[in-house]
């Protein structure tokens, strides 16, 4: 029989309303499943007042009391959201008992719709890694094979949808970690434009690339709350001076009608599996009337160490701030000497990647090399958004696979730092260039999920969405 | 490129993050930062003129907000305070 | 070494620069968050919001009327804002630092300072040139348990986290500490006048400065509390150089702390490192561009600058060039002295009295303006009587003085004053007598009916115009008149 948990945000939404069932009663069946799924450690804290708040959002509804766009959404959120008065930890021994007194922006935004914080995700300690397996909670599996990884950094998110643990999920994406674990889970991951959603409450990690976004089992539930999230915050002085964004597929939107490929994104390093689903997909689009065209872009062989350059030099200043003075570990001994105390906190409270990445990040910045590597790495990316802003005057949309790969086997990458950089390809020129990436299943190989990347110039969400629900569309005719 | 190994002096960039790292993993974590800082140097392959006119990921401009106090609830932030004195929080000494 | 003398300071050539950190205390909000910029006498950590303390996740906003401030200042010290501003992180570990970085400007790296260039001007006319000025956030205040040696530990209030400070670089174009003295006053002056601060509160402005002898090595000087300090330290620190070179000792290159209580200035231990600050540009902020709209619209909300007021003053006010400096330059002085002319119309005595009476007894008794009970309508007050009163310069000076040091409270010195006519007792008593001889009928009536007595008052009031003490009058018409009818 179908559960409840097995269903889309947007058909539960016309139950609740018909009054057909009680969101205090899904909750706990949404309880239970997490309960039984414990194995695949999707997330690091329940929100404990979870069925009274369902039952709040019941009694509105009983009354006939006008509700929310979200009522009675459960909706899991990645562990780098500040949730006020629920543990939001990163991932870090650093914060495993901070509670942040304030919610992020997009916490009161789907607040205020009504939605229902159902937990918080695990991930890879502050946002720094593609596997959540550099969590200090463990690593999360991926639903549909347990030896191998949700992806990350948003794995937790990414696995508790997938896992039907949870309906609707944030994550966050620095260079790709919404549309990773998206493309190794099998749902769908938006990085929405620059600008689009505030980031005021989510844990920086590179302030410039990361924005907020959303993870769905449908392109519906995905528009619907990225929809609830965006716009202008007084807070953020980065975002888009926009209101009431509303991406609705209630009417049927626009489609891309020219696509562009990338050489560099889809020759070399493609899995066979990946480049056989990815290569079907473009005959879909062709289906569609869509005109595929082939284009180089040499400057994206420098993508992977632009990204990182930039993300570790930033990070290496965010992550200063933990000393154990304000909040977070604490230490009983080493109080002789402020320099030694915060060197040990900070030894003791970070792991092995973030400490690389600080260092990593302390040396590009250092006097010397500042230029050498950070201001050459701005110069690139500024030829990469150029180089990006030209395609798109021709083209609607670039496509490529989401990830090189299906999702790795567990301890297969994480090993070698390196390594798990480089399969980071084809998703980091979108964080450089600010612009939109959505990410859908597109079918499977080795009966692993695989995923499709769509890119937009900027605040063109609502074309990849349109042009992916088309793509569902026609997908689903052929399948049957 | 050119290798750059030997410019690099782990304890001194240590001491400037502020990470302890302790003997056992020093070595491992040198070969690791070595190896992915001889790989960002790729990009120095690339002759292109550095731009100084800096730029940044934000197209905006002039955003600032009105000149408007406002208080928060300074207890909720105490709270999460490790070590106190009174209101105060403190800090080992400086030097 | 303290008793070496400096005596001759115009023998070795002396370069002085000075650093100046002013808050801009007339915000109503911190330079990125809400909190209130009012943070003195608050307890401990309770101005404070998760932006300012660094929580995790929080995000800089800049305060708009911070930008304008500071932009106020510049123009003010025609200083060029550059066209593009960005902010940029100062990274180093300190525990007053809530993020363990510093948002500020920077001058290389691809920024700018927030200004360039500017010029301040001493009595002397010796010009004090502005190198750059930058907007950027305090630190917290550090406090000890017990004393800074013994304590075991800093005590950190976070309260003034945030707040908005100007720093202002000169070039070392002081050439003693006195100039270093009047330049500092000056800009005070400029800021309390400019209405973006009021450098009087405790801490509100601060100062580091440089100095070097004969094109030598610079030392700094940190940890200076107040301008006077700032003469004495440094006086402190070309004595000790001057003994150093005099001996063929290489004057070092580093950073000494003032230490206010034994007067000297002491080494801080040496660094083992250089400091490596990692500026970077901030990526939480956007960029600031400076447009002519902005200028313009800034340069409509500057008030009058002490150059052109001290040449208004002598021009149209007809005050000697002396009175005019030291008005002009002082924000107190020259309001009590607008002031004051709201009231009467008489620019040249209450100039004097202003410079010549109240700053001198200020300055014997170590005061300031606040510290005295007299306001610009008592002074305009007592102007104008005395002008009506014809009395004496000395006596004048003198009740002033009394006034001025509270001896006499305002009713007080105006009774006084009144008197001061009547001294001439032989006049009133002249216009008495002749009033009770021309009246000798009235005279009769007073001996049925006392109340006549107020005709008689009538009678020597209206002759004497009403300038005399008529309880003094009627007391001597009394007197008169019933020795008279006895």
């Amino acid at each position: 029989m179908k559960k409840l948990y097995h269903l889309p945000y947007h058909e539960l939404r016309r139950k609740i309303f018909d009054k057909e069932i009680k969101v205090k009663d899904y909750a706990q069946e949404i309880l239970e499943r997490i309960k039984e799924r414990k194995d695949i450690n999707a997330f690091i804290t329940i929100n404990e007042g979870i069925l009274e708040e369902a039952n709040l959002i019941d009694n509105k509804i009983k009354e006939g009391e006008k509700v929310g766009r979200l009522a009675g959404a459960l909706i899991a959120i990645k562990d780098n959201i500040c949730t006020k008065g629920i543990r939001t930890t990163c991932a870090s021994k650093m914060l495993s008992n901070y509670i942040p007194p304030y919610d992020a922006t997009v916490i009161e935004r789907i607040k205020i719709e009504d939605a229902l914080i159902l937990g918080k995700t695990n991930m890879d300690e502050f946002a720094m890694g593609s596997t959540t397996e550099l969590s200090y909670f463990g690593p999360t599996k991926n639903p549909l094979d347990k030896e191998r990884v949700a992806g990350g950094s948003s794995g937790g998110s990414g696995a508790a949808v997938a896992d039907h643990q949870a309906p609707l999920a944030l994550g966050a994406d620095t260079g790709g970690s919404v549309r990773c674990p998206a493309s190794f889970c099998g749902i769908f991951g938006l990085k929405p434009t620059y600008g689009l959603v505030s980031r005021y409450g989510l844990i920086s990690y590179a302030n410039s690339l990361e924005q907020i976004g959303p993870m769905a089992k449908s392109l519906k539930d995905l528009s619907l709350l990225l929809s609830c999230i965006s716009g202008k915050d007084e807070r953020d002085s980065t975002t888009l001076p926009l209101k009431d964004f509303n991406f609705s597929f209630e009417k049927k939107g626009k489609i891309a009608k020219r696509v562009a490929i990338i050489k560099e994104l889809v020759e070399e390093g493609l899995q066979r599996g990946v480049r056989e689903r990815f290569y079907s997909a473009l005959e879909i689009l062709k289906d569609m009337g869509i005109k595929i065209s082939e284009l180089s872009l040499k400057i994206l062989e420098y993508a992977i160490p632009c990204y990182y350059i930039i993300a570790m030099a930033e990070a290496s200043s965010n992550l200063a701030r933990y000393d154990g003075l304000r909040y977070g570990l604490k230490l009983k001994e080493g109080m002789e000497n402020f320099s030694l105390y915060i060197s040990k906190i900070r030894g003791e409270g970070f792991g092995d990647e973030v400490k690389r990445r600080i260092i990593l990040g302390t040396f590009i910045l250092s006097a010397g090399y500042y230029e050498q590597f950070y201001i050459k790495a701005q110069a690139i990316r500024k030829i990469i958004r150029k180089e990006f802003d030209r395609i798109f005057k021709e083209y609607d949309l670039i496509i490529s696979p989401t990830m090189p790969s299906i999702a790795y086997k567990l301890g297969e990458k994480s090993k070698d730092p390196l390594e798990m950089y480089l399969g980071d390809i084809e998703t980091v020129s979108a964080n450089l260039a600010g612009i939109p990436a959505l990410s859908l299943p597109c079918g499977y190989s080795s009966n692993m999920p695989v995923g499709l990347q769509l890119m937009g110039k900027p605040l063109s969400e609502g074309l990849l969405l349109s042009t992916a629900q088309e793509f569902e569309r026609i997908r689903g005719e052929n399948f049957e | 490129m050119k290798r750059i190994d030997k410019e690099i002096d782990l304890e001194k960039l240590a001491r400037l993050a502020r990470i302890q790292i302790s003997k056992k993993d020093k070595k491992r974590i040198t070969k690791d930062i070595l190896e992915i800082i001889n790989y960002f140097n790729k990009i120095n392959e690339l002759k292109i003129g550095l731009s100084y006119k800096f730029f940044h990921q934000s197209a905006l401009e002039n955003v600032w907000r009105e000149d408007i106090p406002k208080n928060f609830e300074a207890n909720a932030i105490l709270d999460q305070v490790p070590n106190k004195k009174g209101r105060y929080l403190r800090s080992p000494k400086i030097g | 070494m303290r008793e070496l003398e400096v005596k001759t300071l115009s023998d070795m050539s002396i370069k002085i620069g000075l650093e100046v950190h002013c808050q801009l205390t007339k915000l109503k909000s911190k330079l990125f968050c809400p909190c209130s910029s009012d943070y003195r006498d608050k307890e401990p950590n309770t101005n404070i919001c998760p932006i300012c303390m660094g929580l995790p996740g929080t995000l800089p906003t800049l305060n708009k009327e911070a930008l304008f401030y500071a932009l106020k200042v510049c123009l003010a010290l025609n200083s060029e804002p550059n066209k593009r501003i960005l902010f940029f992180r100062k990274n180093y570990y300190y525990p007053d630092l809530p993020k363990n970085f510093q948002i500020t400007q920077y001058d290389r790296g691809g920024g700018v300072p927030f200004s360039s260039g500017g010029v301040l001007k001493l009595s002397s006319g010796k010009e004090i040139r502005i190198r750059r000025m930058n907007l950027e956030e305090d630190p917290a205040k550090i406090f000890y348990e017990g004393s800074i040696t013994s304590s075991r530990y800093s005590l950190i209030d976070y309260n003034r986290a945030g707040i908005a400070l100007l720093e202002i670089v000169t070039e070392p174009d002081m050439s003693n500490p006195k100039e270093a003295r009047e330049f500092l006053e000056r800009l005070k002056g400029l800021l309390e006048h400019l209405e973006v601060s009021e450098p009087d509160l405790e801490g509100a402005m601060r100062c580091d400065a440089n100095i070097s002898l004969m094109d030598g090595t610079r030392v700094e000087i940190k940890n200076i509390s107040s301008f006077k300090e700032v003469e004495k330290a440094l006086n402190f620190e070309i004595a000790r150089q001057k003994a150093l070179i005099s001996k063929g000792i290489k004057v070092k290159r580093e950073t000494r702390h003032w230490d206010e209580a034994r007067r000297i200035t002491v080494s801080l231990r040496e660094k083992e490192e250089e400091e490596d600050y990692r500026y970077f540009p901030e990526p939480d902020l956007v960029p600031i561009a400076i447009n002519e709209e902005m200028v313009k619209q800034i340069i409509l909300t500057l008030p009058e600058l002490p150059e052109k007021r001290e040449k208004r003053y002598v021009k149209e006010l007809g005050l000697s060039e002396t009175l005019a400096k030291v008005i002009a330059y002082d924000r107190d002085l020259m309001k009590l002295f607008e002031d004051s002319l709201k009231y009467c119309n008489l620019p040249k005595k209450i100039g004097s009295w202003i410079v010549n009476d109240i700053l001198a007894y200020l300055n014997r008794k170590n005061l300031t303006l606040k510290d005295l009970n007299l306001d610009a309508n008592k002074l305009a007050k007592l102007a104008e009587y005395s002008e009506e009163y014809k009395v004496s310069d000395k006596k004048l000076k003198e009740l002033l003085n009394e006034l001025i040091s509270g001896k006499k409270n305002f009713l007080e010195v105006l009774k006084t004053l009144k008197k001061e006519e009547l001294v001439q007792k032989d006049e009133v008593l002249r216009i008495v007598d002749s009033v009770i001889k021309s009246n000798s009928k009235a005279l009769e009536d007073y001996r049925k009916n006392k109340k006549v007595l107020d005709y008689f008052m009538g009678k020597v009031m209206e002759i004497s115009k009403g300038k005399i003490d008529a309880k003094e009058v009627r007391n001597l018409l009394k007197e008169k008149i019933e020795e008279i009818i006895k």
